[in-house]
């Protein structure tokens, strides 16, 4: 009787006891949050691809990575075809908000460089994720194994001048492709080199994407959009990159993103610190529509927070301290050719530059006791305080583009207090606005801040 | 040397209880006797729940008692199933339940029940941080055979019924298998 007696009141206990009000399988099966990647600056009202400047970049022998500038002007030798990129591809391992995991799904995006493509207008692409807990986040983490655009070529020497060897093969989403990887140089150019971490040092691991108003995740909002602006569309350019291949001097001709913010100049190997990202989110329903009219054709119109500075927005080129970017200030250093190898003509060669490389080196920082002791310190006081200043810029959370017409919308504008701003021109291929005064203009200044609520229809001016 | 010794010791004694010599004339009424037991094996989600949950290993313990009516016994049973996924979803199961097993009246060596029951499931989920208890049910089949006078050996197989659809906005159940080798002991 005493066993009975224990079983009946257990099973009693267990059948009648509170349970909790979360319904976890359901919570497994549905998501609320709708992550959205697009590669374009533009939230809406997107432009179009427009052709980069020349096709035909000439290779030039002096440089390692070529600035992207189209046409190169100090050309030694013969313009070879390169082609265009047609297709971006990108391999995610993982996304994270404010360092939590929330979607550690391996994710591919291929996507043909054209308008109609959803990554390329204002559809965008959705990435799975399993719903971050509830709270507020003001960071999202792309974690991105390779970024590759195809249109890739190997060049060997052939007398005096160049000729094609190969196009380039790379391994995307365990299938070989015709593209190059160059998610491989996402370090600062030099500086990250000189670190001790150097080699494990990569900045698109993960590329630190801010959410301009923040992301308030409230599992009450059946959904919760979370839009990622990855800039990919008309801010592609081409590099070169020397090597050697089993001794032999050859040249990768590839495509990357657009060196603008970091420039990457002769002799450098890498051109890290220049993918530029946003993202925003807004409750589906709970947003507000603005329209801005009496605008011209070609003008930009970009939104941001009336807690927010404009100057972040755009880059003051006067302000950083190094002039062109980032290099040629006091005590840049000469960076050490790469070793060839074992060839006896290629290890010439090296030698020879090497020598160089030591000449300009003892020419910068002279023997003891000429030597400043702080060379170095120099050295990373420029670099951090140009870091510094460009570390500011980011991209507007709601941007349009009138092309041929003299409006753009907003449809899902975020509640809250903006200004807007227009600007008259787009920037040049390959760039963003910048400085030294400020491209944008403010709109309806008499007006502002335009305070945007929950299903709101304004129409500005 | 000495560890030896004492797995000589070890394996004699379980050759000892489980030989035929005891058995004999228990065999045919080992069923009668309260058990206490525990099982291991793959545990896995099925039907929707497989969408968001990879399978893996689970065990747990049990305790069986006889009632009036011969061929059924009530029982008590929990175990611990840990499920990780391929996504940042990870759920710990801690079903406490009871049930009550009917032999079936099949007269072969192996003794075949089957059972259901109701409890409750004591439901961790990371990352979302939530415990909580929620009803359960399941129903399952055993097949057992006697291993000495005081062990037996069985095979079991329980599909696990986590019930949610009555909650707000909720629109699945948990749903589950588990599978496992059992050894029980024969109590008195």
């Amino acid at each position: 009787m005493k066993f009975r007696t224990i079983i009946i009141v257990t099973v009693s206990y267990l059948l009648f006891v509170s349970c909790g009000d979360v319904p976890v399988f359901t919570e497994m099966d549905t998501n609320r949050l709708k992550v959205i990647i697009k590669g374009t600056f533009e939230t809406e009202d997107v432009s179009n691809f427009v052709s980069m400047p020349s096709a035909n970049s000439p290779l030039i022998l002096t440089k390692s990575i070529v600035d992207g500038e189209f046409p190169a002007s100090d050309d030694t030798s013969t313009p070879i075809d390169d082609g265009t990129p047609t297709t971006f591809m990108f391999d995610i391992a993982e996304l994270r908000l404010n360092g939590n995991k929330f979607a550690n799904y391996r994710q591919v995006i291929e996507a043909p460089l054209l308008d109609s493509e959803s990554f390329f207008n204002q559809t965008g692409i959705v990435l799975d994720n399993d719903d971050p807990a509830e709270g507020y986040y003001d960071t999202v983490q792309i974690y991105a194994r390779k970024m590759i655009f195809d249109g890739a070529n190997i060049y060997r020497p052939s007398g005096n001048t160049f000729e094609h060897d190969k196009q380039t093969q790379v391994i995307f989403h365990e299938d070989y492709r015709a593209g190059f990887d160059f998610n491989q140089f996402q370090q600062n150019t030099y500086v990250d080199s000189l670190r001790e971490n150097s080699r494990s040092y990569l900045r698109s691991f993960p590329i630190k994407i801010p959410i301009i108003g923040g992301l308030q995740y409230d599992k009450n909002n059946k959904e919760t959009v979370l839009e990622i602006r990855f800039v990919v569309k008309n801010f592609i350019k081409k590099y070169e990159l020397p090597f050697y291949d089993s001794g032999t001097f050859k040249v990768y001709h590839f495509y990357a993103l657009s060196d603008w913010l970091r420039s990457a100049e002769a002799g450098d190997r890498v051109f890290g610190g220049n993918i530029l990202a946003v993202a925003r989110a807004y409750v589906p329903g709970k947003t507000g529509r603005v329209t801005v009219t009496g605008l011209s054709s070609n003008q930009y119109v970009i939104a941001i927070p009336a807690s927010e500075n404009i100057d972040d927005y755009y880059m003051d080129r006067s302000k950083p301290a190094p002039k062109d970017g980032l290099r040629g200030f006091d005590y840049d250093l000469p960076q050490q050719p790469v070793h060839p190898g074992n060839n006896i003509e290629a290890l010439l060669d090296y030698y020879i530059k090497n020598e160089k490389y030591k000449n300009d080196w003892n020419s910068k920082l002279p023997a003891p006791p000429s030597l400043p002791d702080t060379a170095f310190d120099k050295y990373e006081e420029a670099w951090d305080d140009y870091d510094d200043a460009i570390d500011k810029f980011k991209i507007a959370p709601y941007a349009a583009y009138t092309g041929s017409g003299t409006t753009v919308t907003f449809s899902n504008m975020a509640p809250g207090e903006y200004n807007f701003y227009r600007a008259n021109r787009p920037a040049a291929y390959g760039k963003f606005f910048e400085g030294p005064s400020s491209p944008f203009t403010q709109i309806a200044i008499s007006i502002s801040p335009i305070t945007v609520q929950e299903k709101d229809t304004i129409t500005i001016p | 040397m000495k560890k030896s010794k004492i797995y000589i010791l070890i394996l004699s004694v379980i050759f000892l209880i489980t030989t035929d010599i005891f058995a004999a004339s228990s065999r045919k009424n080992y069923y009668l006797k309260p058990q206490i037991g525990a099982w291991y094996g793959p545990v896995s989600p099925v039907m929707n729940t497989a969408r968001n949950l990879d399978s893996t290993l689970g065990g747990g313990i049990f305790f069986r008692y006889n009632l009036p009516y011969a061929p059924l016994k009530i029982g008590l049973d929990s175990s611990y199933q840990s499920y990780d996924s391929k996504g940042v979803n990870e759920v710990r199961l801690i079903p406490v339940y009871a049930n009550l097993l009917y032999l079936l009246p099949i007269d072969i060596p192996l003794k075949i029940h089957i059972k259901g029951g109701a409890g409750l499931c004591n439901i961790h989920m990371e990352p979302d941080k939530v415990k909580q208890w929620d009803t359960m049910f399941m129903f399952g089949s055993e097949v057992s055979f006697p291993a000495g006078r005081r062990v037996n050996i069985a095979l079991r197989i329980d599909y696990l019924n986590i019930y949610e659809e009555y909650k707000r906005d909720a629109k699945v159940n948990g749903h589950f298998i588990n599978t496992g080798i059992s050894l029980y002991f024969n109590l008195f």
